[in-house]
């Protein structure tokens, strides 16, 4: 159903700075306690049935079929929908019968960031961008949206013993070390997506969100926004909670520890989930265009943090690797042929010495490797047809719907 | 005993010039590359219940 406006009954949306329900068109505000009278008023007349689903054939989707209260025009939702924009008049239309029929979200954090904001958070970063090409910097916004993702918030409790081992000293003093760690620990809110199509690491990557934002569930939030429903179960995310738990925890403990290559060789962990809460948290999904391919980047809804990778202009990274060999060079090899010269090769600290640099190259290289590794990974997650579609489906435009 | 510090001198400077282009441009192209920390999560910090250092493998058995 859509949320009037009492006064001249256009549609309202939601309005991320004031945190009240704006109506477009006469410019009034409301709060979320004003539109619960309403909609308890509106529900009392009686909820629009959902149709029927379409029966199931051959290359199609099945899908529910939603009058828009605003137009008239039939809807049709994509089965994990739970708000959508109607495609044909553009009003912002919440079924709420669809979020009432499945697990209602306990709490919400609502946008705090608009789509300005948005995107002008992601054109200042890809400004400071060196290696970003002119074209993906001067990009066109192809598609913005506003999607509330499904999580799931765990607070749990983790107990640990374990037993660490590490390198301490230098050179000739190096030794192996070991340590012995007791701990416990109560985690809160620690969210996990529950939507299959999103990747984990996206969402993941979209975090921190201020927790202490977390209110009550109002639909009025939902409305100028698109929402996603849960279709990963709290039960499904258990052992990842745990895992995610672990990760949070072991890395607090190695950090305790004063040594270098750090590592867990054993341990005897116990956790216990406490809580679970079903919530939705805020994000943009913003897509443009680059050599023809979709990039999305992601921003957080709530702090505007810019997450996603986009291609290098490579002309400039050869530039800059080269402007970086030949400065080194320049002191490299004097020094190389310096310490080749200046030492006997008989002699044994000829040969560690040569180990020594060997190994540093070896490290350099390993360590330039990890990074591209990221980099790729990164730009292949921001690249992906799935995070597209993702975005696109949520719209109401996307294949599954025509 | 020159070439060979030459070969060494380049293939150093080869492996820096890798791994600092890399950093940069991970720096400048990866966005957002962090998580939530163990900080956001936890009121309190860890609740260390014993701690020792320099322990042997026994000692952790028991």
């Amino acid at each position: 159903m859509e949320i009037k406006c009492p006064g001249c009954g256009a549609a309202l949306v939601f309005d991320a700075q004031t945190g009240k329900m704006q109506c477009k068109y006469c410019g009034s505000f409301f709060t979320m306690a004003d539109i619960e009278d309403q909609f308890q008023k509106v529900e009392q007349d009686g909820v629009q049935e959902p149709e029927t689903p379409i029966a199931d054939e051959p290359n199609t989707v099945q899908c529910n079929i939603y009058a828009c209260t605003s137009c008239g025009a039939e809807l049709a939702v994509n089965g994990v929908e739970s708000s959508t924009f109607c495609a044909y008049c553009g009003q912002p239309t919440i079924v709420f019968s669809r979020v009432s029929q499945t697990l209602k979200p306990e709490v919400i954090i609502p946008f705090r960031i608009q789509k300005q904001e948005a995107v002008a958070a992601i054109r200042k970063r890809f400004n400071q961008g060196f290696f970003i090409p002119k074209e993906v910097k001067a990009f066109e916004v192809d598609r913005v949206h506003g999607i509330y993702i499904p999580h799931w918030l765990f607070d749990s409790y983790y107990y640990d013993k374990q037993l660490i081992r590490g390198t301490v000293g230098s050179g000739k003093y190096s030794r192996t070390m070991y340590f012995m760690r007791e701990a416990d620990c109560r985690l809160h809110n620690v969210p996990l997506d529950a939507s299959m199509n999103l990747d984990d690491e996206s969402s993941q990557r979209l975090e921190p969100y201020d927790m202490r934002d977390l209110r009550k569930f109002e639909i009025g939030y939902l409305s100028g926004y698109y929402s996603d429903r849960y279709d990963v179960s709290n039960k499904d995310l258990h052992e990842l909670a745990a895992k995610r738990a672990m990760e949070l925890f072991d890395s607090q403990m190695l950090e305790s520890c004063s040594a270098r290559s750090k590592e867990i060789i054993a341990n005897k962990p116990r956790i216990s989930l406490l809580k679970e809460t079903y919530a939705l948290l805020p994000a943009w999904f913003m897509t443009f265009r680059y050599k023809d391919k979709p990039y999305t980047m992601l921003v957080n809804g709530q702090t505007g943090k810019v997450v996603g990778a986009v291609p290098c202009d490579s002309a400039k990274v050869k530039l800059m690797a080269s402007l970086i060999f030949l400065l080194t060079s320049l002191v490299s090899v004097p020094l190389g042929i310096y310490f080749c010269l200046g030492t006997s090769a008989t002699e044994k600290s000829f040969f560690e010495m040569l180990i020594g640099i060997i190994f540093a190259m070896i490290s350099m290289y390993y360590a330039g490797l990890k990074k591209l590794e990221k980099l790729q990974k990164s730009e292949t997650l921001t690249a992906s047809q799935g995070m597209n579609r993702y975005a696109h489906e949520r719209q109401g435009e996307g294949g599954d719907f025509r | 005993m020159i070439v060979l510090g030459i070969i060494l001198g380049i293939a150093f400077a080869a492996c820096f010039a890798f791994m600092v282009t890399l950093i940069i441009v991970c720096n400048s192209n990866d966005m957002g590359d962090s998580k939530g920390s163990f900080a956001e999560f936890s009121e309190a910090s860890l609740h260390i219940i014993s701690q020792k250092d320099g322990v042997n493998s026994e000692q952790w058995d028991k």
